[in-house]
């Protein structure tokens, strides 16, 4: 038996050896290979620091260094939210579940829920990348209006913003709110 | 059953396995960075670690299903089948008891709908079966060796 661990155990390793040399290979070689370690985004929430993970592939990245962005990814609060409201010159993304959009969402928002997205990121490909966005969901408890902002800023996207008070606190302070789906 | 029958059994089950291994890894193969995010939302691994298991698992599953189709090294295979399988499923229910709502990843990341589910588990739990039936029956001919071996000696 002790002989059959050993044999297995040595063969162990070469099936790692074989499985590294290949692995390592093919993804240096493909055009969607990806970077060894994964890149990332620093990002303020409420003061502190948060490290987003970018996946995008490799020479996706090296192809579109061009779109430079306004400013990094960055936090509004309410007051700031509501002031690009009333300019009407922003795309506000809702970023939860799509029932949870139709039950109530910031007047115009768009549903974007994060994970549709994932799965199919095309979703967002009729929005202007230099246009203006804000992601929100339901408020301080969730990241994905955070995740889903890095994501369009990697993507391309100039002018992401991310409402962290989210929907909680904007139907709080009484703003401009509706459901069901845009006619 | 007769020993004959198992065989058919054996080899029936290995190239099952086997295929859909390779069937499995291809979508990887193809969308690292698809897969890199699957992992990466099982909340389980540093993102740092992310892609280097996204570009090393789906070759792991092909060497495996190579294997499993050829017959060499079938100890081996069935171990790291099982073994693998075994880390899918312990993954699978702990993404499941903390409640995520997440894509599955186990065959296809195109498509949609396939999330983490007791059923995934079950799938897992039945391949785990069969890699262990396989590594048995491997170790068992593999002792006999070893013994006629120390007969001769």
């Amino acid at each position: 038996m002790n002989q059959t661990i050993k044999i297995i155990f040595v063969r162990c390793l070469c099936f790692a050896g074989a499985v590294i040399v290949v692995g390592f290979v093919y993804n240096w070689l493909s055009p969607g290979g990806l970077p060894l370690i994964a890149g990332h985004q620093s990002v303020i929430v409420q003061g502190k620091t948060q490290d987003i993970p970018l996946f995008i592939n490799r020479k996706e990245t090296a192809q579109k260094n061009s779109p430079v962005s306004l400013h990094p990814v960055e936090e509004i609060d309410t007051e700031h939210a509501r002031q690009f409201f009333a300019s009407g010159n922003v795309i506000f993304l809702d970023a939860r579940d799509y029932e949870e959009y139709l039950a109530g969402h910031i007047t115009g928002a768009v549903s974007v829920p994060f994970t549709e997205f994932q799965n199919d990121p095309e979703i967002i490909a009729g929005l202007d990348r230099s246009a203006r966005i804000v992601t929100y969901c339901d408020g301080t408890e969730c990241q994905t209006s955070i995740d889903l902002a890095v994501r369009l800023n990697e993507m391309g996207f100039t002018d992401v913003w991310f409402y962290f008070g989210g929907w909680n606190e904007w139907k709080t302070a009484g703003l401009p709110v509706m459901k069901g789906s845009r006619p | 059953m007769k020993s004959k029958t198992w065989n058919w059994m054996e080899l029936a089950i290995r190239l099952a396995i086997g295929f859909l291994f390779i069937y499995a890894s291809l979508d990887k193969v193809f969308h690292p960075e698809k897969f890199a995010l699957v992992i990466y939302n099982y909340r389980v691994l540093p993102y740092e670690l992310v892609n280097l298991v996204a570009i090393l698992v789906p070759w792991l599953e092909i060497t495996i299903g190579v294997t499993l189709i050829l017959g060499i090294w079938l100890e081996t295979a069935a171990f790291l089948l099982s073994a693998l399988t075994f880390g899918f499923t312990i993954l699978l229910i702990s993404a499941i008891v903390r409640g995520l709502n997440i894509e599955c990843g186990c065959f296809s990341l195109s498509e949609t709908g396939s999330l983490v589910s007791w059923r995934r588990v079950m799938e897992d739990i039945l391949i785990l079966a069969c890699g262990l039936f396989i590594l048995i029956r491997h170790l068992q001919s593999k002792d006999r060796t070893v013994i006629e071996d120390s007969n001769l000696q």
